[in-house]
């Protein structure tokens, strides 16, 4: 762990040698520093604390906290029985019909008069006390998007000679309740003895506050062990006077505003002062780290908060900007027209955004600001480029968002944006009925003068595409924009913009944007904006490490949808299925995610965890049940594969990649199998290509796809729909050598780009490759006697060479020599093969057994050290199987009976 | 100390009474003043009649033929007349709190003293 953050936020600060930051000297004033007790200097600003922290101070305005709030009751009580006197005895005397008029005035009948004047005296005491102790706070200052800043550290040893416009006393932004804890963490040390107050009881005050203990909940500690862990961090002393502020501390209170500005908050909330205690104090970071709370998850679960308490902030502040926005899409000078055609074919989302409908858009400020620096640059048609799912929709509604705000630049204030319904537009309609209607809509969009027009998925309604039969809205669409008639925005896939509009005239009227995916870091708080909306509605709560496993499971494993978006529908479903299995008010923990993951594609739950530590040791023995022999084989397969699991890999290549090599029949097939079933959890895992259907160049089209054509690629089309698999490929040095180049790539960068340029992810896929290379002399060697070390020497120095090129050797992770198998290993095999027999007919009521007169028969038949397991598979199917099949086709084998065999052949008892 | 903070406490409790007058002619004038501007913002963004000066000249629903712009003037002067009609009136209205802020504690001492000297009257 660093001792410190990545990027340094916290301030290098300064103490008043004089008060020890404390503000005061017993009760006066600090005379050296004024009252500013502790400072730092940035951007030219002196920054300090100017509230005192004494005891006295603390107690005194806790009670004066105390003393106003009687204040206002006193006022609520005395005007409640000012005017409940002056009603009763206007009841009781009968004057309530003079009220108002000037004889109830001229007189002060039953002192009603003076009842009713010192009420109103008390409401305007009230309406004091209550306006004069709601202080406004400060703002922090706002971070300018722009301009690099000058995070130069000022240090100043005289805070006074600074102008009073060029001091900030932080302590006016923070929140009360920000003010509360840090009070109360001083009492604290206090009460303790403690000679200094230290950043852990800071700490201690926070996790009284529930927003804090939730965040321990949500990252699975119990804020109680918490409470106690930090407990011992703080010392017992026995001193009496005023503790003084450690170094830390005043760090962490200073420190506070820094993370505010950064993270771009209006005041010091709870959430920045939590990050600065955090930052300061390396005991409180490494305590936690005892207790599983590592420093960045416990970063994201305070953004968490942070990002709910903004989105709360904006939307208030968003619903008071959309109280003036039309809904009928009028803008406000009455000088757009009414578009009835358009609105027939098109959805207003404007009005969607005013009434509600849109969800946060998190995370996508650079995207916005582009498009409205673009904007601004005057271009009138930007084209959102990115995958589906990675949030292009999102930006639109985070812009339409801020157009209702007014927080954009002239030329979009004002406007509506319109989506165009592509099939709405073309349905019950010919294709130059379609054209027709998109021209009257530009005309209408054009007079209009309101409008921004917004295409999603613009590839659909190009020529060519498959759905819109040959409706091309591209020369239309630039003909306007060109002009600068109509302003656009479109979004497109990647592929839909290489296939349809980088060739179409539409491509030089629009600027593209390329809107990326998320990483994880994004991906997790784009999540975190959207669970509460979740939550709400399936009424469960999300821990921080569900929200992990939602976003690292969905970029392993979900790959046909982006991040965020395959997080966000993930964890959709996850809580629905945690709420239909334990009911409301659950807590959705990361195996809950796993095992949505596991009901969604199959992969075992083991797998997606990586938890099961006993099968990983246990590797060897595991393949040892199905694949006889083979020790070094089996040895080098299973380090490669624990590596993997406990995932010290790297990341950006395939799990592992093999060259099985030796004769035929030895078992290298049966490994693989084994693998995707220990590994993968089946056979059905596999994926296995021929390669000797491969030998001629143009066949690696085959593999991946012909140019253009979608989904025409064998290979690629497999790993794409299976990521977590095993590719078997098969006889490997029969392929036609071009296609080694392509493999190249695969195991070093762990992806391939398919035929129509979507890159497919190898990372999740163990290849092995199976090669007879050499057969003959491998056979040689035997026959001299030649030890596996030898025969290993020669296979790879001289006689892979002569198949393969030495780069692609080189980027196995193993060479792995399948030797011959013995006469032992092949009985073994024998037992398995005859095993499976025994299963069959037991399945029938009808018993097996084998003599051994009748193992030495299958010996002698089915041994062949060149052709190792496969003679013995042919002598059990002459010998057994064949005899076995007649003597029940025949009827003649009951319930009950038993099959012997011996070197006689087959017998019935 | 704790004597020290009681003295203290009585003595704000004291001010904050005290203060009352003061506070209503500063710190509350500029209360009001400010809930007043904002309430008068929020009636201009309402009737918005600068929207329509501005565009006195654009006709309306799009109409650029001369007709349309004609109609579209008059409508224009009409609604910016009527507009301004509405926006006084609203910020006449606005300003009776500040009035009568000031003006209230004349009023209330007087009433309430002569109130006083009145005397019980049954």
């Amino acid at each position: 762990m660093s001792d410190k953050l990545e990027q340094p936020v916290l301030p290098q600060v300064s103490i008043c040698g004089t008060c020890h930051g404390r503000g005061g000297v017993n009760i006066a004033r600090c005379p050296t520093c004024k009252g500013s007790h502790v400072w730092y200097g940035m951007r030219s600003n002196l920054y300090y604390i100017g509230t005192a922290l004494t005891t006295y101070q603390i107690t005194y305005r806790k009670w004066k906290r105390v003393l106003h709030g009687f204040e206002i009751i006193g006022a609520v009580v005395a005007s409640v029985a000012f005017f409940g006197l002056l009603g009763q005895r206007m009841y009781e005397y009968g004057l309530f019909p003079l009220f108002g008029t000037p004889v109830f005035w001229k007189m002060n009948s039953h002192n009603t008069q003076t009842l009713f004047w010192a009420g109103i005296i008390s409401l305007s005491f009230l309406l004091y006390r209550i306006w004069s102790n709601s202080k406004k706070i400060a703002f922090v200052e706002t971070k300018k998007y722009d301009k690099e800043e000058d995070v130069s550290i000022e240090i100043i040893d005289d805070p006074t000679v600074y102008k009073r416009n060029k001091k900030i006393d932080i302590t006016k932004t923070y929140t009360d309740e920000v003010w509360r804890v840090v009070e109360h963490g001083y009492l604290r040390a206090r009460n303790s003895g403690a000679s200094h107050v230290e950043p852990a009881h800071i700490f201690l005050a926070l996790l009284d506050l529930v927003s804090v203990k939730s965040m321990f909940l949500r990252l699975g500690v119990s804020p109680k062990l918490v409470y106690a862990k930090i407990q011992d961090l703080t010392k017992k002393e026995n001193k009496k006077t005023d503790p003084l502020l450690s170094k830390e501390v005043t760090e962490v209170l200073l420190g506070a505003y820094e993370y505010a500005r950064k993270d771009r908050e209006e005041h010091v909330y709870i959430t920045a002062l939590l990050q600065g205690v955090i930052a300061s104090s390396s005991p409180i970071r490494e305590a936690l780290y005892d207790i599983t709370i590592e420093e960045k998850q416990l970063q994201q679960v305070i953004a968490w908060v942070r990002i709910r308490e903004q989105l709360r902030r904006k939307y208030s502040a968003f619903r008071r900007a959309a109280g003036h926005t039309s809904k009928k899409g009028m803008d406000r000078a009455m000088t757009a027209i009414a578009t009835p055609f358009l609105n027939q074919f098109s959805i207003d989302l404007t009005t969607q955004a005013v009434l509600g409908h849109v969800s946060p858009c998190v995370g996508r400020e650079k995207e916005l600001d582009e498009i409205f620096r673009i904007v601004e640059s005057g271009a009138a048609g930007i084209l959102l480029v990115g995958g589906h799912g990675v949030g292009k929709m999102s930006i639109i509604e985070g812009m339409v968002e801020r157009i209702i705000k007014g927080d954009v630049p002239k030329y979009l204030q004002e406007k509506r944006v319109v989506q165009v319904s592509s099939s709405a537009l073309l349905a019950g309609t010919t294709t130059s009925g379609a054209q027709e209607r998109l021209l009257r809509m530009m005309s209408e969009v054009r007079r209009a003068g309101n409008i921004v027009l917004f295409m999603k998925n613009i590839h659909d309604l190009m020529a060519g595409a498959g759905d819109s039969e040959g409706l091309d809205v591209s020369e239309t669409l630039a003909e306007y924009i060109g002009s600068g008639q109509v302003m656009a925005f479109a979004t497109t896939t990647p592929q839909g913009q290489s296939a349809y509009i980088s060739n179409s005239q539409l491509s030089q009227g629009m600027r593209v944007i390329q809107v990326k995916e998320m990483d994880h870091d994004q991906a997790i708080q784009a999540l975190e904006a959207h669970v509460g909306g979740i939550e709400y509605k399936h009424n469960v709560f999300f821990s921080y490490h569900a929200l992990d496993a939602a976003v690292t499971l969905s970029k392993q494993f979900l790959h046909d949808i982006p991040l965020p978006k395959s997080a966000i529908s993930l964890s959709g479903e996850v809580a629905s299925a945690v709420r239909r299995r334990a009911g409301n008010h659950q807590f959705v923990t990361k195996e809950d995610v796993a095992a949505v993951i596991h009901d969604k594609t199959g992969i075992p739950i083991t797998s997606i965890s990586h938890d099961e530590s006993t099968a990983l040791l246990a590797l060897e023995k595991e393949m040892h049940l199905r694949v006889i022999g083979q020790d070094s084989a089996v040895q080098q397969v299973a380090n490669a594969l624990r590596r993997a699991r406990a995932g010290v890999r790297q990341t950006n290549r395939p799990i592992a990649s093999f060259l099985f090599m030796g004769p035929t029949g030895v078992g290298k097939t049966e490994l693989a199998k084994t693998i995707s079933s220990v590994y993968f959890g089946g056979e059905d895992r596999m994926i296995r290509v021929d390669m000797s259907e491969y030998q001629t160049p143009d066949s690696v089209y085959r593999l991946i796809g012909r140019p253009g054509v979608q989904g025409s690629g064998l290979l690629t089309e497999a790993v794409r729909k299976k990521p977590f698999s095993l590719i078997l490929l098969d006889e490997f040095e029969k392929a036609n050598p071009a296609l080694f180049d392509l493999f190249l790539q695969v195991f070093d960068d762990g992806r391939l780009t398919d035929s129509i340029g979507r890159v497919i992810d190898f990372t999740n896929t163990i290849i092995i490759t199976t090669s007879n290379a050499g057969t003959k002399r491998l056979q040689e060697h035997i026959r001299a006697g030649h030890t596996m070390e030898e025969m290993q020497q020669d296979m790879t120095k001289n006689v892979l060479q002569e198949y393969f090129r030495p780069e692609l050797l080189n980027r196995f992770d193993g060479v792995v020599l399948f030797k011959p198998l013995t006469k032992k290993e092949v009985q073994e095999i024998a037992v398995l093969m005859l095993r499976r027999i025994e299963k069959e007919l037991d399945t029938r009521g009808i018993a097996f057994r084998v003599e051994d007169t009748g193992m030495e028969a299958l010996i002698r038949d089915g041994y062949d050290q060149e052709f190792g397991a496969r003679p013995m598979r042919r002598a059990i199917v002459e010998l057994i199987e064949n005899p076995l099949a007649t003597l029940l086709v025949r009827g003649g084998l009951r319930r009950r009976d038993t099959v012997v065999f011996n070197e006689q052949g087959l017998r019935v008892e | 100390m704790f004597l020290l903070i009681a003295q203290r406490l009585l003595l704000t409790a004291f001010l904050d009474v005290v203060y009352f007058p003061f506070w209503w002619y500063t710190s509350g004038v500029v209360h009001v003043w400010k809930w007043t501007l904002r309430v008068v913002a929020e009636g201009n963004a309402t009737f918005a009649p600068g929207v329509w000066l501005k565009n006195l000249f654009v006709p309306m629903f799009g109409q650029y033929d001369f007709q349309g712009r004609l109609v579209s003037f008059f409508m224009r002067v009409m609604n910016v007349i009527i507009r301004t009609i509405f926006l006084t009136i609203w910020m006449v209205l606005a300003m009776i709190p500040l009035i009568s802020w000031f003006v209230l504690p004349v009023v209330v001492s007087y009433f309430f003293i002569r109130s006083i000297t009145l005397g019980y009257v049954r």
